[in-house]
């Protein structure tokens, strides 16, 4: 271990601080919460959800960079929002954070279109698999789901009547879109590779 | 300026360098148009193709920004410090981090190992009047800033860990580590806490910040 100045550090960031071995884990906003806290699930979802984009981005053919340059900006506005989530609302620690605004939901919505006109129209329920990609976006959307009922977990939780603040609701209408452009993308996937949907005839 | 990623960058000349205590240099630059920072924030400084990270001991608005600086035997950046002539050129990027004073929604203990004082110091010239600080030093030789602390905190303990220094001790010390403090000493209740130091002291007082303190918030500067 080298040892410097007091207020120096490593350029590299630090793994491992050994202050969250007893259960509990500080929040951007300061306080200390137990890792079961509805605030930990929140983000902890989200986290998860941003890790499987990541699998689908990887499973991608290398034709498809504009899609990967899309999917990893998506993965940038998670990480935003999972700095919302990991800091209680009206603290003094949200002068760091980027705004969230509308706008990310907008985005999606237009990207939504945009690879709706590419694809066949659907008139049955499909099953989720087919290509790797596109099973895996199906993951991403059913975790993407889980996060969206975790964020109104801690919503209904903490705010109670008082109910959501701008913020979160802009990330929740956020994540709501995000599971649907995740659908189009998972058919927008196998389209690409020459798979048809796997359509459930029940 | 501004690099790739969007984090300003500047460059500034060294205008004074002194000895604060053995082994603790204080470093002042000119203060480069555009620097913005809140107190608590650091900046990277950039040398021969090596960076350190340093908090600034001065206000966002003072003439210079100033450092302070623990050497290190044998280490290339504390050498290159020491040697460098006045008026030379450091580039800097930031400001970064995120340690910055709360607001005074619950008490402020502020506990802090060597240099890892220099946040508080920060805070404590840019208004900040309230609070316990709890500076951890070998010996008090070490206890950089004390004037300043002193009289800018009602609470002001220096906590000096080795038993068999009292040359120079100050009437209000604490004999022994700033965790035996917050264990013996701070009366139970719901604190802003500010820990700046190496990451054992940090764990330790952690663990007792949730044992004894469990409302409390908790604000973390790591270094090792």
């Amino acid at each position: 271990m080298r040892s410097l100045s007091a207020t120096q550090r490593e350029t590299d960031m630090k793994i491992y601080t050994g202050t969250g071995d007893r259960g509990k884990t500080s929040l951007f906003s300061g306080e200390r919460v137990s890792k079961s806290s509805p605030r930990l699930e929140a983000y902890g979802d989200l986290d998860e959800l941003n890790s499987v984009i990541g699998a689908v981005a990887a499973a991608l053919d290398e034709g498809q960079s504009g899609m990967k340059d899309e999917i990893q900006a998506i993965q940038a506005l998670l990480l935003e929002s999972g700095a919302w989530l990991a800091t209680t609302p009206g603290a003094e620690s949200t002068r760091f954070l980027n705004p969230f605004t509308i706008d990310p939901a907008n985005t999606l919505e237009a990207a939504i279109d945009r690879m709706n006109a590419s694809l066949p129209e659907l008139k049955h329920f499909v099953l989720p698999g087919g290509h790797l990609s596109a099973s895996l976006a199906h993951m991403a959307r059913t975790v993407c789901r889980r996060t969206e009922r975790r964020v109104i977990e801690l919503v209904e939780y903490e705010d109670g009547d008082s109910g959501p603040t701008e913020t979160m609701k802009h990330i929740l209408v956020f994540l709501n879109r995000l599971s649907d452009y995740l659908f189009v993308l998972a058919r927008l996937c196998n389209h690409n590779q020459g798979q048809r949907d796997v359509l459930w005839n029940g | 300026m501004e690099r790739v990623d969007g984090t300003p960058c500047f460059s500034a000349r060294l205008v004074d360098r002194h000895w604060l205590a053995p082994g603790i240099l204080e470093l002042r630059l000119t203060r480069p148009e555009g620097v913005a920072f809140i107190p608590g924030q650091f900046l990277r400084l950039e040398m021969d193709g090596y960076e350190r990270d340093y908090t600034m001991v001065s206000t966002p608005d003072a003439e210079t920004i100033d450092f302070c600086i623990a050497m290190v035997d044998g280490g290339r950046f504390s050498s290159d410090i020491q040697n460098a002539d006045i008026d030379a050129t450091f580039q800097l990027t930031g400001p970064h981090g995120h340690f910055v004073f709360q607001g005074p929604a619950n008490p402020a203990v502020f506990v802090a190992t060597g240099t890892g004082v220099a946040p508080f110091v920060a805070f404590c010239r840019s208004g900040v009047g309230t609070g316990l600080l709890l500076h951890g030093v070998g010996t008090p030789g070490r206890l950089i800033y004390r004037d300043i602390l002193q009289s800018a905190l009602r609470d002001y303990v220096p906590c000096i860990s080795r038993s068999s220094e009292n040359m120079g001790r100050p009437d209000n010390a604490f004999p022994g580590r700033v965790t035996h403090y917050l264990e013996q000493q701070l009366k139970p209740g719901t604190y802003d806490f500010y820990l700046c130091g190496r990451g054992a002291m940090i764990r330790d007082a952690t663990a007792l910040i949730d044992e004894k303190f469990g409302d409390s918030r908790l604000y973390i500067e790591t270094y090792d």
